[in-house]
């Protein structure tokens, strides 16, 4: 997200004496503001957010940093493929529902002090923050911390609302490795911390915001209802096409591994490397690059007389978890 | 107590002739989980009385004539069957042994089956829809069975088929679920949104000015509409050397040509000059002769879209424009008279289109704001149109269509910026600029090896939209 956080004051609760009366309400952080219906409301409705493609995080954001937005503030967590084409469509309306046609809109990539990672390159146009004459289609990561730098990511692109209220925005992702494949699409994995990764190497997310504006102030987002979306790039999925299996020792084995991505199609074209533990010969093949079915394989041997349990793991070029496969030597 | 002979493998030390005691405690429960080619049977085991010690299990599973047994030790509690065929009924039996002996059995069938792949599908995006307009066919495939589509928003939309109705004005959500069956089992359902609007009146643009360029060939552009800016910013009228920007080209009325092609352009050409040019500028011996055209004091506009097709100069240094000042310029004197930059490009980055709004903030100071477009294609290797959308409170550059950048007057800051009604609710008249500059701060280093540069203007057109919109004399 764009702005401070602030937290609740610790404790979370105050206590208040009332006649005898023990009390015990929320108390919200000095200088909290409740936020107040926006003049527009935008949401995202393509790819739709629903319980079985997305984490609702709407509740974390209320009584907190939902202040700095309009009171119709949601927030949701979905998952993209790395290296992959996003195309997302808001509906932007004023605060009665009628759709604000014809006019220019914006979503804004790698939110200031979001710490997003994620680098793009879009073929729209793009408004940057600082210099507001660049010369370049790429959308750069966003920094964390205290960084001279941060804030610097923050891109903007300038979209065009139809008759409709709608306005679709694409960009491709860049970054070369993202967070492990998430066990559903609906849950956080341990990875995707569902807000801001920080500088946690396991998570990838880019925080992205529609507006009126370029880059609106505070006041002008808080007169926004909208959506906010925290956009997990996740790896291909690596499945061992045979997970365990016996081999006889002395001989050699070739081991598949498949790698498809959120829809479940074959990837092609990603480095994954293999690392072998246990008892048998090394991998011979460090890595493989996955071919039109979104297969890689490398080859296992032991010696004759070798027995038991080897582990080849293989890895998506960059990641932190692997995917296993067993091969058990027997006589 | 009964008893009967059964057939038995000889293991555990039971023959496969046992003896069937109903007073051996048999098994408490026996239950089975079926999976592909297998089944696990389990059971809870027996509690031993003081007469009869269970040493053990025995377990079958039958089809017909076939049988397959299985002797397990009294730790036993599941054994698994495997090899079997799908989809086809067995029955399995569980029984205790104690020394020779067999319990009465326990039995339950059970049938083994393929685990089922989970349906996928694919749904495509449904186009939003005007009331009344026919029903639009939904598109999804799905791994199994075909996907069956269900209106969530009933009183906006319905399924007629395979297709969407539009009923109401509103938001359609349209779920799609592919079933299962034998071999899959149910997809994860896919919602999509379309919207039911109101076909909107269509916009209302109106030609009022254009410039075609079809004069004859090597004639000076209309003087009716077009005024050429000349030198290189030095003295007056303009007072502004290097035209403000450091720029190293000497402007000459003779560098505006038009054509005289069938398609009517205005050529600006841009030349190198050697040392024994006769021409000198703020730096000396000039270094590039180039062409300006302006409207000024001959035809202003206000509001509406005005629009170039222009084909772009190639090379590093090059620096063409399409904009816009104030005509009030005189009197404000820039910023405060507004700058309207439609179109600029720079040769050494010959596919990105910049569009940029300079005035002066409440101080009085510069201020700009813009953005850019990737074309993603050479601008300088075929025409492309540039234009601007023009409201009392909102700017918007255009890119052969493609939005390159927007501000609205809120973005400014400003009670009153001068692309709007002044404080007396007078509206501004802005007049067009084109030119060829080289190098400057923005055209950065020219090519030492470029000796020419060409800008070709197909035409300019200015419209009003829905009737908003004026050509002004001057």
């Amino acid at each position: 997200m764009n702005k401070k956080i602030y937290r609740l004051i610790a404790g979370g609760l105050s206590t208040l004496a009332v006649i005898g009366t023990l009390a015990i309400q929320p108390a919200q952080a000095a200088g909290y503001v409740a936020p107040v219906n926006g003049s527009y409301v935008m949401r995202l409705v393509s790819p739709l957010p629903g319980s079985t493609n997305s984490v609702n995080l709407t509740a974390d954001a209320k009584g907190d940093w939902d202040q700095f937005y309009g009171k119709g503030l949601n927030a949701f967590a979905m998952y993209a493929d790395i290296k992959g084409d996003v195309s997302l469509t808001f509906k932007y309306t004023n605060a009665a529902g009628v759709a604000i046609s014809n006019a220019t809109v914006y979503l804004i990539v790698n939110k200031k002090y979001s710490c997003s990672k994620t680098t793009f390159s879009t073929t729209m146009s793009t408004n940057y923050p600082g210099s507001n004459r660049p010369n370049t289609s790429s959308i750069v990561r966003d920094w964390c911390g205290d960084q001279p730098q941060m804030g610097a990511g923050e891109t903007a692109l300038i979209g065009r609302t139809d008759s409709f209220g709608k306005a679709t925005y694409t960009m491709k992702n860049w970054n070369i490795a993202g967070e492990q494949y998430p066990a559903a699409i609906n849950k956080l994995n341990q990875y995707s911390k569902g807000i801001a990764c920080g500088d946690d190497t396991m998570c990838l997310q880019t925080t992205l915001a529609p507006s009126m504006s370029a880059h609106p102030t505070e006041s002008a987002e808080r007169g926004e209802d909208k959506d906010l979306v925290f956009l997990h790039f996740v790896n291909p999925k690596l499945t061992a096409l045979v997970p365990t299996q016996k081999v006889k020792a002395g001989t050699s084995k070739v081991i598949s591994f498949k790698l498809t991505n959120l829809a479940g199609a074959a990837v092609k074209g990603t480095t994954v490397t293999f690392e072998a533990y246990g008892e048998g010969d090394d991998v011979p093949e460090w890595s493989d690059i996955s071919d039109a079915n979104g297969v890689v394989t490398t080859t296992v041997t032991a010696a004759k007389g070798t027995l038991g349990l080897q582990v080849i793991r293989a890895k998506v070029y960059g990641a932190n978890k692997g995917t296993d496969a067993k091969i058990y030597w027997i006589k | 107590m009964s008893s009967l002979v059964v057939g038995l493998l000889a293991v555990g030390g039971v023959t496969n002739a046992a003896t069937v005691n109903s007073s051996i405690p048999k098994p408490k429960t026996i239950s089975t989980v079926a999976g592909n080619t297998s089944v696990i049977v389990k059971w809870v085991k027996a509690t031993a009385s003081q007469k009869y010690k269970i040493t053990g299990y025995r377990v079958s599973a039958s089809k017909g004539t076939w049988e397959s047994v299985k002797t397990l030790s009294s730790k036993a509690t599941s054994v698994r069957f495997t090899g079997l065929s799908n989809n086809s009924a067995y029955r399995f039996s569980v029984s205790s042994i104690s020394g020779k002996s067999l319990s009465s059995a326990l039995t339950i069938s059970a049938t083994p089956k393929a685990a089922l792949i989970r349906n996928s599908i694919l749904f495509g995006q449904p186009t939003d829809m005007y009331l009344g307009a026919e029903d639009q066919q939904l598109y999804a495939v799905a791994a199994g069975p075909d996907a069956v589509f269900t209106s969530l928003t009933p009183t906006i939309c319905s399924i007629v088929g395979t297709s969407v109705h539009a009923k109401a004005l509103g938001d359609c959500i349209i779920r799609a679920l592919a079933p299962g069956n034998s071999f899959y089992s149910a997809s994860i359902p896919v919602d999509r949104l379309l919207t039911i609007g109101v076909e909107p009146q269509p916009v209302v643009k109106t030609l009022l000015w254009s410039d075609e360029f079809n004069g004859v060939q090597g004639s000076a552009p209309d003087s009716a509409k077009w005024t050429a800016d000349t030198t290189d910013g030095c003295g007056a009228p303009y007072n502004n050397c290097g035209w403000g920007n450091s720029e190293r080209e000497y402007y000459l009325a003779s560098k505006n040509t038009q054509d005289g092609s069938s398609q009517g352009n205005l050529t600006i050409q841009a030349n190198r000059q050697t040392s024994s040019t006769n021409y000198s500028c703020y730096f000396g011996k000039c270094e590039w002769l180039s062409g300006k055209i302006s409207t000024y004091n001959k035809v202003g506009f206000t509001y509406g879209y005005i629009e170039a097709r222009i084909k772009l100069p190639a090379g590093d240094g090059t620096w063409p424009a399409f904009w816009m000042l104030g005509s009030n310029i005189a009197t404000k004197p820039w910023p405060g008279c507004g700058e309207l930059d439609i179109m600029e490009y720079k040769g050494s980055a010959p596919t990105i289109n910049y569009g940029t709004v300079h005035y002066a903030n409440s101080s009085g100071a510069h201020e700009y704001r813009g953005g850019t477009r990737d074309a993603m294609v050479d601008l300088s290797a075929d025409y492309h149109r540039y234009g601007m959308l023009w409201k009392p409170d909102e700017i918007t550059f255009f890119l052969d269509d493609n939005v390159v950048y927007s501000m609205r007057k809120s973005d400014s800051g400003l009670a009153r910026w001068p692309f709007g009604p002044d404080a007396q609710g007078k509206d501004p008249s802005f007049y067009a600029i084109l030119n060829l500059a080289m190098g400057g701060q923005f055209g950065g280093s020219i090519d030492p090896t470029l000796n020419q540069a060409t800008m070709n203007v197909d035409w300019v057109r200015y419209y009003s939209i829905d009737g908003v919109g004026k050509v002004n004399a001057k």
